[in-house]
């Protein structure tokens, strides 16, 4: 049954895709939002940005996915595109050794920009090519342990493990934000909000203030 | 799908809530069978009208397979979906109802079901209730209606109207920073807002209902912001000034830039003028609102044009496109227009989807301005100039099979009409060779090959051909920033005032590129430049350079005497372009100046004193000598800054002053770059020596090396200077300083000192202020400089252009000493001299 708790609390959580160039990032994404029930309703002409809409036990959640630009001419402005995102889905080719040590490079930048408010989940894409493989898969999962990353293995071409890595970051990043909410809360509530107060009184503000210093 | 979003929690939606409570049955078999439930939007159904017959007439068998296979209802009725929305069919009536969005439930861990929110129930025969469509602030428009037809007068657009041009008149935004500017603009805004709150009106409709106060201030935002207008943007340009002229300079330089450099399809093309015709309204607008829009509009040309070009479009497609337009566009402002959006947004959060569309373009000009892009950039004629250069080295240039046939039907090599692209297409160059080496030239300038160049000119090629489009070689090098060409071509005198088919001279095109380089080759090695023309749209140098934020070269040519009134054929001034504070500041200094010294000619000269205007007679003469080559260009310009470093040695040795045994080594030819010559070209090398310097060569601004001496107070490189022949009274171009002049400026008391020993130098000089040594030294309060003037017999009676003397100077900035001190020094010189009578009056 729809476990319906009635918490009614709705998330928006962003999500980047990133990895080498052709390691299947945009297939991926493609692959997730074409979901196989309906396949005709969504004519997917776009891939760069993409939202799904997901409720886990009667929390909304709202996936915008950014997919970012793979050419290397493009690799600076990763920042751009990661700033302020909940998760970031690492992936690699498991025919291609050097897309993984590129995961590698991400991960350092992630945690250097980013620190531990980031989800990371590393993804081993093309496992239909298991023939080919030449990232070895032990390692690859020792590895996202070490840098309390997720690991899956997927495959965009035969519709394996996508639904449920994006669903496992998504329960990662509800879990955070939970976290986060209770600590802040447990905090004094800072007031960090952009929204100018509103006072009722006239509070009409110092209206000299630039006027000695003008040249 | 992309422009808006609906959406609804709904476990709050009385229709789901139904099934959810009393089917679980229909849930559980759903995630089973994958059949997908439908759920009107909330308030389109009636809590009455929800039975189960039409609960089953919104639960959708989907076909096992892809493809042409229908949907059936649970009630066997047969549907079609395409395309995000539902087609029924019943009672031959056909109903086109929207899906709004999907949402999956997953539930009990491992069990999933997908709702579709739709846009109203499926085969409902009556109307439904509509009411709930809640109303989306979209542009300026929309906020003026809300704010008009919510408090149902005009009372509350002109209040907010009435304190933001109070606030224009008060506050002067454009000299603060980022984060002052953005608390002011809170500050206005919450002022706006308790207008709105005074309105009982309005007060009552925000206490209760929350997206009606969300709303407001949106609204109440924007209008301010519309109300701020030109203004608002106008400081923030002011804040990134630096950035945009930056960005400005590599946008009008890759003019060139073509599809297929950037890397797109050729079947982008329709897509990118539809997107390029919103992209251009940017900075029609002046609320973020409607610049938001904007953004929005043009990414969605770009994104949703996957159907025409038949394929899916990534990111990458995206960038590549959005960079292409604003390498395009007459933009001149991205980082601003960037900074506004992010920053100045006050009311509430953005989607997503809107940062995304944000962040696109911020990627987009980041990349622009990257190296990345520089490294992107191609010549396209590099081969034909490889190839000539090939020539000439292997002395086969003479001999050159002249097969000029196809080449002369072309309007002259590098041309890029339509008509010359398709010819030359199929040439080969090698066959090119012949009496049309006037277009060699304008190849090789634009190509940056002085080499080429030199040879040509040497052999007595038309230095001023100009092709079809009006362009001499000259424009050419000017327009790319090429220095050492435009220095070789004025050399060889080159009309340097040739207009192009629109009016442009060279020094239009070096301003319009932001060449500071060709600007200062141009105006100093050519007196005959003429610094205000204006070209075919009335458009002067400084307009242009004044339109594209370049601050260092609108102050060159103002310097040199660049017209501040000048108006365009859109009657437009300077100060009507000038996107920042800076610029505009900078050129109202000028303008100031500009007027005085027209007072100053229309005046009579008895108003000021003979000799006030006597420096402007004589002046020009006493200038340093102009270097004429690009060599001398360079060792000028590492003398100085030698001796700035206070480098004693390395002074003497460009001046070649110095005998250190140095191995005499010539290049392998002219223009090698082999790692050896690389060397030898370097500044400490024994080239620079054998052609040693003269010691009164002055920089493009006009000082000498003395001058430098001076400002740094390098006394011992001074002393050396003057014991080998330089001018004291040396001044510098526009501001007509001599080396006192700088030193006194700068409070250097030794150098001052120095400079006096020398018998001939002129201590009442007056610089293009009419302001003396003795003038500066009053200005700074500094005592011991004026004292040791005084002492030297300083006059401090001369009055500048203003009409002030050292001693009102003195009595202004309050420097108490120094008018002490001046006093005593003009009333020793009264009892001394008896002759001082009229002037008398003057000073008291
Ligand atoms: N065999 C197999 N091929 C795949 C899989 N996923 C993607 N591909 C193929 O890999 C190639 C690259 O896929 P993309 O999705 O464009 O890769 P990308 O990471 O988005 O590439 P960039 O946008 O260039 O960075 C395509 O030819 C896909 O068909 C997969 O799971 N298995
Ligand atoms: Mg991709
Ligand atoms: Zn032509
Ligand atoms: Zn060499």
């Amino acid at each position: 049954m729809a476990n319906s708790t009635n918490t009614n609390e709705s998330y928006n959580f962003k999500v980047v895709l990133l990895g080498e160039g052709c390691v299947g990032k945009t297939s991926l994404v493609i692959r997730y939002i074409e979901d196989k029930f309906n396949p005709k309703h969504i004519s997917t002409i776009q891939a760069s940005f993409l939202t799904k809409k997901i409720n886990l036990d009667g929390s909304r959640i709202n996936l915008s996915i950014w997919d970012t630009a793979g050419q290397e001419k493009f690799h600076a402005l990763g920042p751009i595109y990661y700033r302020s995102s909940n998760g970031a889905v690492l992936v690699y080719d498991i025919t291609d050794e050097d897309s993984f040590q590129k995961v590698k490079c991400w991960v350092k930048e992630l945690r250097k920009m980013l620190g531990t408010d980031i989800s990371l989940v590393i993804v081993g894409n093309k496992s239909d090519l298991e023939k080919d493989r030449h990232v070895d898969l032990d390692l690859a999962k020792t590895y996202a342990e070490k840098v309390k990353a997720m690991h899956f293995q997927t495959s965009a071409k035969l519709n394996e493990g996508v639904e449920e890595m994006f669903l496992a970051l998504a329960q990662k990043m509800l879990e955070e934000a939970k976290l986060k909410a209770a600590h802040e809360i447990s905090l004094t509530r800072r007031n960090s909000q952009r929204v100018v107060q509103v006072v009722d009184d006239e509070n009409v503000p110092n209206t000299n203030k630039s006027c000695c210093s003008n040249s | 799908m992309w422009s808006h979003q609906y959406d609804e929690n709904l476990s709050a939606n009385p229709f789901f809530k139904e099934i959810n409570e009393n089917h679980s049955d229909i849930i559980e078999e759903s995630a089973i069978q994958n059949w997908v439930i439908c759920v009107p939007r909330i308030g389109t159904v009636e809590p009455e009208e929800i039975s189960s017959e039409v609960i089953l007439d919104h639960i959708l068998v989907c076909p096992k397979e892809l493809g042409e296979y229908p949907f059936f209802t649970l009630t066997k009725k047969r549907i079609c979906v395409e395309n995000k929305q539902i087609i029924t069919n019943s009672d031959n009536s056909k109903a086109i109802t929207d899906i709004l969005f999907e949402e999956t439930f997953y539930y009990n861990k491992s069990s999933k079901f997908i709702v579709w929110c739709i846009d109203r129930p499926l085969f409902f025969k009556h109307k439904f209730c509509d009411s709930h469509s809640s109303k989306n602030l979209i542009i300026l428009h929309d906020c003026i209606d809300f704010l008009w037809c919510e408090s149902l007068s005009h009372n509350i657009l002109d209040s907010i109207k009435n304190v933001v041009s109070t606030f224009k008149t008060n506050y002067q935004l454009e000299i603060e920073n980022l984060q002052t500017q953005k608390e002011i603009i809170g500050c206005l805004f919450s002022q706006c807002l308790q207008i709105c709150f005074k309105n009982d009106v309005l007060k009552e409709k925000c206490r209760l209902n929350e997206p009606f106060m969300e709303n407001l201030k949106v609204a109440v935002e924007t209008y301010m912001q519309y109300c701020l207008g030109k203004r608002l943007m106008f400081s923030i340009n002011t804040i990134s000034h630096h950035k945009d002229g930056h960005l400005n300079k590599i946008i009008r330089n890759s003019s060139h830039v073509q599809y297929k450099h950037l890397g797109i399809d050729s079947d982008f093309a329709d897509v990118i003028s539809s997107a390029k015709n919103e992209l251009k309204q940017i900075n029609t607008y002046w609320t973020i609102l409607d610049k938001v829009e904007c953004l929005k509009k043009t990414l969605k040309c770009i994104l949703e044009s996957g159907n025409v070009v038949k394929n899916c479009i990534t990111s990458d497609n995206v960038l590549q496109i959005l960079a292409f337009l604003i390498l395009k566009l007459n933009v001149n402002n991205w980082y601003a227009n960037l900074t506004y959006i992010k920053e100045f947004k006050l009311s509430t959060e953005n989607s997503d989807r809107i940062e995304y569309c944000i962040a696109s373009f911020e990627a987009a000009v980041e990349f622009v301005s990257s190296s990345e892009f520089w490294s992107i950039k191609t010549n396209t004629h590099e081969e034909v100039i490889d190839f000539l250069e090939k020539k000439i080295e292997s002395g086969e240039a003479k001999t050159l099979s002249v097969e000029k046939q196809s080449l002369k039907n072309l309007c002259h090599p590098l041309c890029s009409c339509s008509n010359c692209r398709s010819i030359s297409k199929c040439e080969i160059w090698s066959d090119c060779f012949g009496d049309l080496n006037e277009c060699f030239l304008i190849c090789a300038a634009n190509a940056g090959k002085c080499d080429v160049v030199e040879y040509l000119l040497n052999r007595g090629v038309n230095v001023d051909y100009s092709d079809c489009s009006g362009k001499t070689a000259l424009h050419y090098a000017a327009s790319k920033g090429l220095q050492n060409v435009v220095l070789l071509l004025v050399n060889k005198n080159c009309n340097v005032n040739q207009l192009d088919n629109e009016k442009n001279t060279p020094l239009h095109l070096a301003s319009l590129n932001g060449h500071e380089n060709c600007i200062k080759a141009l105006i100093y090695s050519s007196p005959e430049v003429d610094i205000n023309a204006t070209n075919s749209f009335g458009d002067s140098p400084l307009i242009l350079a004044t339109r594209w934020g370049y601050l260092d070269l609108v102050k060159i040519l103002l310097e040199n005497g660049a017209s501040v009134s000048i108006k365009n054929k859109r009657n437009q001034t300077v100060f009507d372009v000038s996107p920042n504070f800076y610029i505009t500041r900078t050129c109202e200094k000028y303008s100031a100046r500009q007027l005085k010294k027209i007072d100053r000619t229309t005046e009579s000269d008895s108003t000021y004193p003979t000799n006030a205007v006597a420096h402007l007679k004589d002046g020009c003469n006493s200038h340093g000598v102009r270097p004429k080559t690009t060599e001398e260009f360079k060792k000028i310009d590492l003398l100085l800054k030698s001796i700035e470093n206070n480098d004693l040695p390395l002074t003497c040795f460009y001046l070649g002053y110095t005998n250190t045994a140095t191995v005499e080594r010539g290049k392998c030819h002219p223009l090698c770059l082999c790692d050896q010559c690389m060397i030898a070209d370097r500044p400490d090398a024994d080239r620079i020596a054998n052609q040693s310097i003269n010691v009164n060569m002055c920089d493009a601004s006009g000082r000498t090396a003395l001058h430098v001496a001076a400002e740094f107070g390098r006394t011992d490189i001074l002393r050396l200077l003057l014991d080998n022949g330089a001018l004291p009274n040396a001044k510098t171009f526009r501001t007509l300083r001599t080396p006192l002049h700088v030193a006194c400026m700068e409070g250097r008391i030794r150098t001052v000192r120095e400079l006096l020993k020398c018998g001939d130098c002129a201590v009442d000089e007056q610089d293009a202020d009419g302001n003396t040594a003795l003038s500066y030294a009053c200005e700074k309060g500094d005592a011991k400089i004026a004292e040791v003037l005084l002492c030297n017999g300083a006059d401090c009676n001369r009055k500048n252009l203003a009409g002030k003397s050292a001693l009102s100077l003195s009595e202004e900035s309050m420097q108490y000493g120094i008018y002490r001190l001046l006093k005593n020094n003009v009333q020793n010189m009264m009892e001394r001299n008896v002759r001082v009578s009229s002037a008398e009056d003057d000073f008291f």
